[in-house]
């Protein structure tokens, strides 16, 4: 291997496959990144089995190769070099990289590139195309609510399905205490439908890298339905894909509500957030009192937090307000997590009783559903 | 020194290399039902320590990792078969023994993953029976509702202290050891071991390849296991004041007293085989003299008594009790 290319191009790669490589493993090649340098190309990838990230761009290559070496030192010495232009070459005897820039030369040992993972590509399965603007937005509204914890794996990750006949696309994440359920139009032609589990950290790496350049991302599901690539113009990332049942979504969406409040997000959002302070204490324990208008006032949702050692507060919202009077207390790092990501002005609340879930829906938007359990409040 | 039993190229671990020496029956027993499609989701391999498990565990995930086995055996040749020997597999996943719940964790995390290149995921677990609660504990879950690739393999010298959630979760493979006189035949045929004195290793190691193969590696544990002798032959010859007072001494080096105890069983087993009129079964021939000296002055009821106390203690230590406790109550019963 033989090239000469931009030390910003090679810093932005190494920079963003750097993300992909193992901080902690059992097999040591992981900690390296792979350099492949052919047809004027050179392509950097890492992974840690769970993502890999693939980056590419154009250089000089005088003779194609490949080899892996360590990705923090790479990183390290390519990023803290002054000069614009970066050759680089392989001694394939030592598998010694060698790097040169001016004044500044380095050889790094490396690994045999043969050994490393195997990553897939577009052309191995079914591909399709999804808008980057909105999958950028379904990614942001849906991954909240994945488990982070791994005490069941299958919560980590959000459950996509594409149903090509009804048009439509669909991500949700459920950790236990909270549902995100985000649809989305679907009209590229595809055979069959897909139904798979993406693991949630995978989605915000990806969420990360979506440009904002308006290119649509190309989305390819391998032939083993093992794995998921999602190329972008210059990066690919590959998510292993979860196996195990998820949770029956549909049936955690309630149908009915005895309340329905519309509500102006942000203030809704700064009121949960003045209650977050007074409820460190009290296990994040915010409680929304939902008080219907009548003909003499508009109705008002109530945000409140209490702890017995530091105090309390308490914020009211004008908001319209139908049905019962109810006040159930919620989780405020759960609130704050779906009011931040909402972009609708004013939000429809609906709940029914102080033990049962609650609803949340941007009013503008009916492909947007958010469920949040209540907590138990003794009295 | 493993690696002259296969010839071994380039960056290799050694013990991935090892093919399934003198554990031929359950290899086959394996492959047969690997050829089945009968595997099971999770296997806990049992048998005594040094016995081959692990080795035969590691067997058993290349074959099932294989990208071309043939009759439920690894071809050797494929890529998967390369990367498991260099210890490079994405799909095989090898905990850190003894397990802790973290570690745990994030390899029942890894192991929800769909694999990677291979038909499955592996995760080899060794010594289930030395894993905290918690660690044992968070295997529950995924053992009884594993992904639907992911295979464990568990391997435990002591099922019964195995959780017996876990035990009924898992297909259960006894790994019998080769025996004496095949470990002193591989020995040999392998390892270029003189006939003679790898039959005497081969009896020592109570006819476990694995523990032969150790002590071949490490003279130190040869050096260990003669000192272990010696002090046992001064504990004997001393005073009762003397013998007390060298208890807590012993008992502080943890790590090595199942060793030691193992090795004073071999020596009292001995002294009753030479007691019975058989010196030339004897396993540690290079102490004859003192063997032929004490088989004189104790009687065979003395001996045996001892022999099984010592099996007790050895059986208590391994059960948790406190060593110094144990050690003393042993000590102070020997004949003076």
């Amino acid at each position: 291997m033989n090239l000469t290319c931009l030390q910003e191009d090679l810093a932005r790669g190494l920079s963003v496959v750097g993300r992909a490589v193992a901080t902690r493993t059992t097999l040591p090649i992981l900690s390296n990144i792979l350099i492949e340098a052919a047809d004027g190309r050179v392509q950097l990838s890492a992974t840690n089995l769970e993502i890999g990230i693939r980056a590419w761009f154009e250089s000089d290559v005088e003779t194609p190769g490949a080899i892996t070496v360590p990705a923090r030192l790479l990183s390290d010495f390519v990023h803290s070099l002054p000069t614009p232009q970066v050759s680089v070459s392989l001694d394939e005897k030592t598998r010694t990289l060698n790097i040169r820039s001016d004044r500044y030369r380095a050889d790094i040992k490396g690994i045999d590139a043969v050994d490393f993972p195997i990553l897939p590509t577009v052309a191995d399965g079914t591909v399709f195309m999804l808008e980057a603007a909105t999958l950028k937005e379904m990614i942001a509204q849906v991954t909240i609510a994945a488990a982070t914890d791994d005490a069941r794996p299958i919560l980590t990750g959000v459950l996509t399905t594409v149903d090509p006949d009804a048009g439509r696309i669909t991500m949700a994440a459920a950790d236990g205490f909270r549902l995100s359920l985000r649809e989305a139009q679907f009209n590229e032609p595809l055979d069959g439908s897909v139904s798979v589990v993406i693991p949630a950290r995978a989605l915000l790496e990806l969420g990360r890298v979506i440009g904002d350049d308006g290119d649509p991302v190309q989305v390819c599901l391998t032939a083993g339905r093992n794995q998921i690539l999602f190329r972008m113009r210059h990066v690919d990332i590959v998510s292993q894909l979860l196996d195990g049942a998820f949770p029956d979504v549909a049936k955690i969406v309630p149908t009915g509500h005895g309340t329905r409040a519309v509500i102006n997000t942000k203030a809704l959002h700064g009121a949960v957030r003045i209650a977050s302070f007074f409820a460190r204490d009290s296990a994040n324990i915010v409680r929304l009192n939902f008080v219907p208008g009548s003909d003499a006032a508009p109705g008002q949702v109530t945000v409140s937090a209490q702890s017995a050692e530091v105090g309390g507060n308490q914020s009211e919202i004008e908001a319209s307000v139908e049905g019962m009077p109810v006040e159930i207390a919620f989780n405020a790092k759960y609130l704050m997590d779906i009011l931040g990501v909402l972009k609708s002005d004013q939000v429809v609340y609906d709940v029914s009783t102080p033990s049962s879930p609650g609803v949340i829906r941007p009013v503008d938007d009916s492909e947007f559903t958010h469920v949040i359990m209540p907590m138990h409040i003794a009295r | 020194m493993t690696a002259v039993i296969h010839a071994a190229s380039g960056d290799v671990d050694p013990e991935f290399r090892l093919p399934t020496h003198g554990l031929e029956a359950a290899a086959a027993r394996l492959a047969l039902a690997q050829a089945r499609g009968r595997q099971a989701h999770a296997s806990l391999l049992t048998g005594p320590a040094h016995a081959g498990k692990r080795r035969l565990a590691r067997w058993l995930a290349q074959a099932m990792l294989c990208l071309h086995p043939s009759a439920g055996e690894p071809c050797g040749a494929c890529r998967s078969c390369r990367l498991v020997f260099a210890g490079q597999h994405p799909d095989l996943m090898v905990a850190a023994s003894p397990l802790k719940v973290d570690s745990t964790r994030q390899l029942l995390a890894d192991l929800a993953l769909l694999p990677l290149e291979s038909p499955r995921r592996v995760a080899l677990l060794a010594d289930i029976d030395q894993a905290t609660p918690g660690a044992a504990n968070s295997l529950l879950k995924t053992l009884e509702e594993p992904p639907s690739r992911a295979v464990l393999i568990l391997t435990a010298s002591q099922p019964e202290r195995v959780l017996s959630t876990i035990r009924s979760r898992c297909r259960i493979i006894s790994v019998r050891p080769p025996g004496a006189v095949i470990v002193a035949e591989l020995l040999t045929r392998l390892q270029d071991v003189p006939p003679d004195a790898a039959m005497a290793l081969g009896r020592r190691s109570g006819g476990r390849l694995d523990w032969a193969l150790a002590e071949l590696e490490d003279p130190a544990r040869e050096q260990e296991r003669i000192e272990g002798l010696l002090l046992l032959e001064r504990l004997l010859t001393a005073p009762r004041s003397e013998r007390l007072r060298s208890a807590p001494e012993i008992a502080r080096r943890t790590d090595a007293l199942d060793a030691l105890l193992e090795g004073w069983i071999g020596w009292w087993r001995d002294l009753l085989l030479w007691r019975s009129g058989l010196p030339d079964a004897v396993v540690n021939r290079e102490r004859s003299v003192s063997l032929a000296t004490f088989a004189e002055a104790l009687s065979p009821a003395a001996i045996l008594s001892m022999l099984s106390l010592t099996e007790d203690a050895l059986r208590r230590l391994r059960a948790n009790a406190a060593p110094q406790l144990v050690l003393e109550t042993l000590i102070l019963e020997m004949p003076s």
